[in-house]
């Protein structure tokens, strides 16, 4: 009896941990809030010793950038729906190559493509994808998707790589086929690298997404920032960035929420 | 009954684990297996699961040769084998999804299993909230989902601490009472050894062969403990080992 006391009382406190996460999200709120002050002053400050119309006050910003939401949404949306588009279309190559990279036999095929073609700087490659694809956002979309397959299969591959047979083994004593070991094994235990690749890559989609939409377009965010940049619209380019920087931002919290909702295990 | 005639392995580098090693185990009997550490036991324990393939001999399970890993065996392996990423909940019911049970049936085996190795409350806790003992339960919970006729274990309780040592050994006697499950058991440990082993099988060091095969009649008992008989068994066990007494 003494001793499922004891058991209990241990397991409860590895409970509390867990519980004690929502205290976390509290501490996290507060700094948030911080962070934001801070910078929202210093920025402040910056423009009221420069006074240069490049750099005006976060309160004409935020005025501005609700006065251009009508008109910067459909921008938004194209941004979002090509950087979104672009990543998943890089997730559904780069998990399944990855995974069954677990293998030494598949590894020693997929990994010298790695070696070869992963250091190219691909952002490079854009003339040659827009004379491919054309000026529309096929050629978008490739580009992207192109830059953050390799970021996530990379990592997948590594992760995949260096899950124990351990595990395999014990899985394979229970009569699992090769299937059952991606589903229960390899998948699992590699998710949460996955989900940091895609973290890290959410911020390389953005930058590439910018480049992209830096010419022969007149739609997304891109061109909205450049636009105003060209018409000296300063306020406007500001609208343009913030839009962005929210666009990176919910992207992130996303990723964050998956990795709380399917890694508690970690 | 689980037969092992002239099993011999030798890995790809090598080295010869295991040299011609035949006993049997019969229905219902537990056998324990003890040898010198590196003398292959838990190499016999993955031939016998039909994960690995002996490269001479065979293993006969109820007559019919083993060739990979069969649904009426669980193998229990050293520290647990237990997912990280799964609650204990899932941990347990793995090896029912896996062979297709219907998941309600899966929900009823569950509970109830939960119930039985006393973590009620901790269906949603993960393998590293739990302690050892915890851990060990919940491992042999996920084998006996499956209604083993046999089971397979790989120095169950080597990382638990002498008193979670003997409760889990005690747990296992009353789950042998209770299933009449054939259950071969690998350990370095010659107290754990002549307690739990009806059979006591001694392997010598590598390439292990069997040094001689002990009868153990009075083992799987909680009281054994306690016995004359007990100590005289572990005697002559530390003796066949090469340890003084």
């Amino acid at each position: 009896m003494v001793g499922r006391l004891n058991g209990g009382l241990s397991g409860l406190s590895g409970l509390g941990r867990l519980n004690g996460l929502n205290g976390l999200n509290g501490l996290k709120i507060r700094g948030c809030i911080f962070a934001i002050v801070v910078i929202l002053v210093l920025w402040a400050v910056g423009a009221s010793l420069s006074s240069s119309p490049a750099l005006p006050s976060p309160l004409i910003v935020v005025i501005s950038f609700i006065s251009d939401l009508p008109e910067l949404i459909p921008h938004m949306l194209v941004s979002a729906y090509r950087v979104i588009y672009s990543i998943l279309l890089a997730l559904s190559f780069a998990i399944p190559i990855g995974l069954i990279s677990y293998k030494e036999k598949i590894d020693s095929i997929v990994s010298p493509f790695i070696y070869l073609l992963y250091p190219i700087p691909h952002i490079v490659l854009l003339p040659i994808i827009i004379l491919l694809f054309g000026i529309g956002d096929a050629s978008k979309i490739f580009l992207i998707s192109m830059i953050v397959f390799f970021q996530i299969l990379v990592t997948a591959r590594d992760a995949a790589r260096n899950v124990s047979d351990y595990y395999i083994l014990s899985l394979k004593s229970l009569g699992a086929s090769e299937l059952d070991v991606y589903r229960h094994v390899i998948f699992p235990a590699t998710l949460p690298k996955i989900l940091t690749a895609m973290r890290i890559s959410i911020g390389t989609a953005i930058a590439v997404l910018f480049f992209a939409e830096s010419f022969a377009t007149s739609s997304g965010l891109g061109y909205f920032i450049l636009d105003s940049w060209s018409r000296a619209d300063y306020n406007s380019l500001y609208s343009g960035i913030i839009s962005m920087a929210l666009l990176g931002f919910s992207l992130y919290l996303f990723v964050e929420f998956l990795e709380k909702k399917f890694c508690k295990w970690v | 009954m689980i037969e092992a005639r002239k099993v011999s392995m030798t890995y790809p580098d090598g080295t010869e684990a295991l040299k011609e090693v035949s006993f049997s185990v019969k229905k219902g009997e537990i056998c324990s297996i003890i040898g010198p550490s590196g003398c292959g036991k838990s190499t016999l324990l993955f031939i016998f699961s039909g994960l690995l393939k002996p490269t001479g001999g065979e293993v006969f399970i109820n007559g019919r040769p083993v060739n990979s890993p069969r649904k009426d065996v669980s193998l229990i392996l050293q520290d647990y084998g237990l997912f990280p990423w799964k609650n204990v909940r899932d941990n347990i019911a793995v090896g029912m999804k896996i062979q297709g049970f219907a998941e309600n049936e899966i929900e009823k085996a569950v509970n109830s299993l939960i119930k039985k190795i006393g973590l009620a409350g901790f269906e949603r806790s993960y393998p590293k909230q739990l302690s050892g003992g915890m851990r060990q339960r919940v491992a042999f919970a996920r084998a006996l989902a499956l209604k083993p006729s046999i089971m397979l274990m790989d120095e169950p309780f080597s990382s638990l601490d002498a008193l979670s040592r003997e409760k889990m050994q005690d747990f296992l006697i009353q789950i042998w009472k209770e299933t009449s499950t054939t259950i071969v058991l690998v350990t370095h440990n010659i107290e754990e050894a002549v307690l739990l082993g009806k059979k006591i099988v001694v392997l010598t060091e590598r390439p292990g062969t069997v040094k001689e095969i002990v009868k153990n009649e009075g083992a799987a008992r909680t009281e054994y403990r306690y016995e004359e008989e007990y100590f005289e068994r572990c005697r002559e066990v530390r003796k066949l080992i090469g340890l003084k007494d």
